[in-house]
């Protein structure tokens, strides 16, 4: 075992912190995606775009998909989650989103080790992880 | 010798048992324990003292107890864990084989490195809750129906609201013993 | 040849002839496109999907290839859907994967949190440049350079070498303010080691590269983020390994929500591909319990080859 007090085998506590909340979230996650896949898959809420048209759309790139259906990009999903593909969108989401939680959450336990370094570099994660997912950036088409 | 025997001439007394506290480590509680099981400093083992430590913690209170099958079986979390230690195990698992190095995930690490590794567990993390308690002045048949019916081998023997000993298998054995011999 | 080799060697064979068959009739669905129906009702998508992701996933393991450098290759290159739903889709699959093994990894102190941190905001910063590149570019441009990147990719895979443990005399003035440093615990003896990673400045560099690249094409980069933790910067390979695992989670999330927010996910593609990649890696880990395959990472190599070529012809229009 080495002497140096600061070194052990065992995680420190942010490390636990962060996966604990991404074991939860993550699990959670992927079982809401199972059964919202299940409602959508077998019609008991009806689609946004039927079932059967799908194929014809996935060959086109995503400007014209986007223009034939009349989707819009961003978060425009959430004002669609009455239909059963958008809802498949929210654990989605979650999923991506687990991500940017468990590095908000670390940044107290950061703080509290007097690691301000970290905490700030964690924060800026999370904000950067935010950007991407607000949307705020967008692409210039094809 | 009085024909009826309570729980109370037979138990081992609380400053002769095994005991730590919940905040410490693997590294502190088993030498203790094999200390009181060994019987002797140095030389060789006796294997006949006692198999398990109470965990009491800063208030006095009796908060689990410790034996050799939860202290072995923090060793092998992928195996004796819980659904989350093993889905845990096989997430790094696939981790490892995805980068051509299945021979370094945590699965094949040897029994030394484990027992290393687990140095630092700290005892409430492995600790059994107690699963059954007698009073003092019981009868030697609700101790031996409570071994069986909770399946234990070790019962916390308590007086009032204090934890004065406890009572194994082996002292309701070596009183059949005694009857026996006697008649 | 062990039964098990052989057996892959069988199925190997077996999912090229059928690809090779199959595909005037998928080129021909393919330019079909705007037409409804291809002749196969929607749900034998989802149904393929699941098959051969779940193939995908026990090749992965056994292969010893990431799950999320072979989706995007195999599945544009065999189905009809389009590249960018492909790549919404494989960054979703790659980060699964490794959200899943994030917890593990990280409680067993196997993936180091302050290894990540500095790395993960260099890679997921520009996995985000990377994807906006990435649908911005006309497709057969990304095909070009997709195809020409897994052909590197292959090259890596079979020549790059591994450090157990690798020298670093010296821990760098970086990673020393930053404190990336730790304990390594040998598998079999249990002796615990000290490590410390040198040339720093110059990995996070490299990390610039491949958040860019992960971004672009949609792939996992563990192909990448191994040898520049372990050969360049010095980690051990186990820490390495897990680092990279862990990192996935980080530099994909930041390139999916690009992909999310440009429509380009479509949940019926999705769904199937998590399920299939996570059933077969856990197929595939018992399976590695039983045999080491010897053959099967040659021909998974192989098959990532003849997906990118089939990538460069498809840009190229051949």
């Amino acid at each position: 075992m080495t002497d140096n007090p600061g070194r052990s085998l065992q995680a420190g506590p942010e490390q636990l912190a962060y996966a604990r909340i991404l074991e939860k979230g993550m699990y959670f996650s992927l079982l809401t995606l199972i059964i919202i896949y299940v409602i959508y898959v077998s019609g008991l809420l009806s689609p946004y775009i039927p079932l059967h048209e799908i194929p014809k759309y996935w060959t086109m790139n995503v400007h014209d998909y986007l223009h034939d259906t009349h989707i819009r990009d961003g978060w425009a999903w959430l004002g669609m989650v009455r239909y059963s593909d958008f809802l498949n969108f929210i654990p989605i989401a979650m999923l991506a989103g687990v991500t940017i939680l468990c590095f908000l959450s670390i940044v107290p336990i950061l703080l509290k080790q007097n690691d301000r370094l970290y905490a700030g570099l964690a924060l800026l994660e999370a904000v950067i992880l935010g950007v991407a997912a607000s949307g705020i950036l967008g692409t210039g088409g094809h | 010798m009085p024909i009826t025997k309570k729980v109370r001439d037979l138990l081992v007394p609380l400053s002769e048992y095994a005991v730590t506290s919940p905040e410490s480590t693997l590294a502190e509680a088993v030498p203790t324990l094999k200390r009181l099981y060994c019987e002797i400093e140095d030389g060789k083992c006796t294997e006949a003292g006692h198999r398990s430590i109470l965990v009491i913690d800063d208030a006095g209170n009796l908060v689990g107890i410790i034996d050799f099958k939860c202290i072995l079986r923090v060793l092998i979390p992928e195996i004796a864990g819980g659904l989350s230690a093993k889905l845990e195990a096989l997430g790094v698992s696939i981790a490892f084989a995805q980068a051509d190095v299945p021979d370094l995930d945590q699965a094949r690490m040897s029994f030394r490195a484990r027992v290393i590794k687990n140095a630092e567990t700290k005892i409430k993390d492995i600790m059994l809750r107690i699963r059954g308690t007698i009073h003092a002045d019981a009868d030697l048949m609700d101790a031996l129906k409570l071994l069986y019916q909770n399946k234990i081998t070790v019962i916390p023997v308590y007086d009032g609201d204090k934890v004065i000993g406890v009572l194994r298998e082996s002292d309701l054995f070596l009183t059949v013993a005694e009857i026996l011999i006697e008649a | 040849m062990t039964k098990l080799n052989k057996l892959c060697l069988a199925a190997g064979v077996c999912l090229l002839l059928l690809t090779l068959w199959a595909q005037p009739a998928l080129a021909e669905n393919a330019a079909a496109a705007p037409q409804a129906g291809d002749g196969y009702p929607w749900w034998v998508w989802p149904l393929l999907l699941l098959v051969v992701t779940f193939v995908m996933g026990i090749a992965a393991v056994l292969g010893g290839v990431g799950g999320g450098v072979l989706f995007v290759p195999i599945i544009s290159g065999f189905f009809p859907f389009h590249l960018d739903f492909v790549r919404g889709c494989g960054l979703l699959v790659a980060l699964s994967g490794a959200l899943a093994a994030g917890p593990g990894l990280l409680k067993l102190n196997l993936a180091s949190l302050r290894l990540a941190i500095p790395v993960a905001l260099i890679a997921s910063t520009f996995s985000i440049v990377g994807a906006m590149i990435g649908l911005a570019l006309p497709t057969n441009v990304i095909q070009i350079s997709l195809g020409a990147t897994i052909l590197g990719i292959c090259a890596l895979m079979l020549t790059a070498k591994k450090s157990e443990f690798p020298v670093v005399p010296q821990a760098d003035k970086l990673s020393s303010a930053l404190r990336i440093y730790g304990v390594y615990q040998e598998a079999s003896t249990g002796q615990v080691i000290d490590w410390k990673i040198h040339r720093t400045p110059q990995g996070l560099l490299l990390f610039i590269v491949i958040g860019v690249m992960a971004g672009m094409f949609g792939l996992g980069a563990g192909w990448a983020n191994v040898p520049v933790l372990n050969l360049l910067m010095g980690a051990p390979l186990k820490i390495s390994v897990a680092t990279s695992k862990f990192l996935l989670s980080i530099t994909d999330t930041s390139a999916a929500w690009i992909y999310m927010n440009n429509g380009c996910v479509i949940p019926l593609m999705v769904v199937p591909s998590l399920i299939g990649i996570m059933l077969g890696s856990f197929v595939g880990v018992r399976l590695l319990k039983v045999a080491k395959p010897g053959l099967v990472r040659w021909i998974v190599i192989g098959m990532l080859g003849f997906a990118g070529i089939r990538a460069l012809m498809k840009g190229l229009g051949i």
